[in-house]
């Protein structure tokens, strides 16, 4: 009789503790049970979401898809378009569609996409480039329109209160989830070798920090835009170009948190590439391992995967190799998934997702990015906690 | 009835100590079994366990499935530690390999049970403060969770649901990611 009820009953910790073992799909799923399941998920929703472990922080289920700068030829106009991936039933990738709909008329001048983490994307714009950026949260629709930095030519990276407080397991994700909490990370791409010139924005303080310049690096002569990866504590590190062009040995990097500055050499062989112009597509990648440190990420034809992890110093171990299905040419990676781990790759005509944490591929058919302006991707992962919190209660 | 843990020759030698379930069956055991519950350690070294340990929020039926589950980890345990001294490396980790693999089969199953069944040992885990047993439980219900439907989900459950169409509505609307 009793047992009726039992489940819908069970107490909330204790439902927790199941949910906690749940990827995000299927915690979410969970919410639509009934309503004492849906409050215990919705309410706890600070501790849904990472870090849960400190060794084992990437999420498989957060990356739901992939933004990219679309521009019609035709008109001139440019779109953010979204592109989700598919589900484990579907084949083919849904149709992308454009973030940003003609009734939101404030965020129509900003119709470029600089940077995007945990649900927060950073637009701006050859029209909105008077007014500055905005930040704005697509769980939420909240927006903060924020001046430009100080200098043109820059490159913006967001970080946001995961990446500033993850180096305790507990402090993430906190702040309640009602503030947008971002910092912005304004760097000057060329002329790296004389040092790196940079402009913090913390949403905190509301205003830019001073533009500073860090001492001078030498073997370095530009960072690569888009190649960035954020490491544990707020290292924000660049595949940088070397003094003969197309030559990819080092990294640039600054820490946000303390505004450190330096250069980290790549693993030999690593960084002989023969492309030039940018390398949002290129058969090297930086990432970052489960437990923060910079990884290195390089495939070298017959489908074979390297992964190496930056051991302390310049010092760097070889984590695996893998083998890309459907043998053959080399992957080209086009994107870092920071929370779930993935890397976004290419093989012939045949889009791979590559979890180098755990050593596995998987094919996912193909991006329709034949309108891509820019050639990059952006991965479009969830914000969990603030997802979970902004649902209805019932 | 109440004879977990005779038969044991070494169980003479070891303090004993006596469980009392909500419907007043008791449980002897020995004492390695019984502090695998952090509840019942604390009691121990409380001093407050002559007389037998009441728990009145587990059933005889449970209380016998949960020293069942002690027993064999205990035993584990103190397996481990004793094999430790006496064999060399190589066939220590043999051992311990063929422990765990046992212990796994054994958890395997002990998990064989229905679903009310799990629901009161899961309880049964928490209000004991038995961690294996909890992680283990809750395990069992997370993957047998995964993949369903919610309605999947209150079929195996039996839980009544309790939201409106409109609200069901809604809730597909901003998960819809997560149903396709």
């Amino acid at each position: 009789m009793d047992v009726v009820d039992a489940w819908a009953s069970l107490p909330p910790d204790l439902l927790l503790d199941i949910f906690l073992r749940l990827e995000a799909a299927a915690a979410l799923r969970c919410t639509g049970v009934c309503k004492h399941w849906r409050r215990a998920i919705i309410s706890n929703a600070a501790s849904c979401l990472r870090p849960r472990r400190v060794d084992d922080c990437f999420v498989p289920g957060l990356l739901l898809g992939f933004f990219h700068n679309h521009l019609d030829t035709h008109t001139g106009r440019r779109h953010v378009m979204l592109q989700r991936l598919p589900g484990p039933s579907a084949a083919r990738f849904p149709a992308a569609s454009s973030l940003v709909h003609g009734d939101a008329t404030d965020l129509a001048p900003y119709d470029e996409l600089l940077s995007c983490r945990d649900g927060l994307v950073l637009l701006g714009g050859g029209r909105a480039a008077a007014q500055g950026l905005c930040l704005c949260s697509l769980m939420t629709g909240d927006r903060k329109f924020i001046p430009a930095a100080a200098f043109r030519a820059c490159t913006y990276v967001l970080l946001t209160a995961y990446d500033l407080t993850a180096s305790d397991a507990r402090g993430g994700g906190g702040g309640g989830g009602e503030e947008l909490e971002a910092l912005i990370l304004a760097v000057k791409e060329k002329d790296v070798g004389g040092g790196v010139t940079y402009q913090t924005f913390s949403t905190r303080d509301g205003a830019w920090g001073e533009v500073t310049r860090s001492p001078r690096f030498g073997h370095v002569t530009r960072i690569y835009t888009g190649s960035e990866v954020i490491c544990r504590g707020g290292a924000v590190h660049w595949l940088a170009m070397g003094d003969h062009a197309g030559m990819v040995e080092r990294t640039v990097a600054v820490d946000v948190r303390t505004g450190r500055t330096w250069v980290t050499a790549l693993p030999e062989g690593c960084g002989e590439l023969d492309c030039y112009g940018g390398l949002h597509d290129s058969p090297l990648r930086l990432a970052t391992s489960g437990d923060g440190r910079l990884s290195v990420v390089r495939s070298f034809g017959g489908g074979a995967v390297e992964v190496w992890v930056l051991a302390g110093g310049d010092g760097w171990s070889l984590r695996r190799t893998i083998k890309a299905p459907c043998c053959g040419g080399e992957v080209w990676f086009s994107a870092f998934c920071p929370r779930s781990g993935c890397l976004l790759g290419q093989v012939g005509d045949k889009e791979i997702i590559v979890d180098a944490e755990r050593g596995s591929c998987c094919l996912i058919g193909s991006v329709d990015d034949t309108t891509n302006h820019g050639r990059c991707l952006y991965p479009y992962e969830m914000d969990w906690s603030t997802y979970l919190a902004k649902m209805k209660h019932f | 009835m109440a004879s977990a843990g005779s038969g044991d020759e070494k169980a003479a030698a070891a303090a004993m100590i006596t469980l009392i379930s909500s419907d007043n069956e008791k449980f002897e055991v020995t004492e390695a079994t019984a502090t695998l519950s952090q509840t019942i350690r604390h009691m121990i070294e409380d001093g407050c366990t002559d007389g037998g340990v009441p728990l009145p929020n587990v059933t005889s039926k449970i209380l016998a499935r949960v020293i069942e589950y002690c027993k064999k980890h205990a035993t584990a345990a103190a397996g481990e530690e004793g094999s430790s001294s006496s064999f060399s490396d190589a066939a220590f980790l043999e051992v311990d390999r063929a422990f765990l693999e046992e212990l796994e089969e054994f958890d395997d199953a002990f998990l064989e049970v229905d679903r009310a069944t799990l629901f009161d040992l899961i309880l049964a885990a928490n209000y004991l403060d038995i961690k294996g047993l909890l992680n283990l439980t809750c395990q069992k219900v997370a993957d047998s969770v995964k993949g369903k439907t919610p309605e999947q989900i209150r079929e195996m459950y039996n839980i009544v649901n309790d939201l409106t169409p409109e609200e069901e509505a809604e809730i597909r609307r901003e998960t819809q990611w997560a149903f396709e």
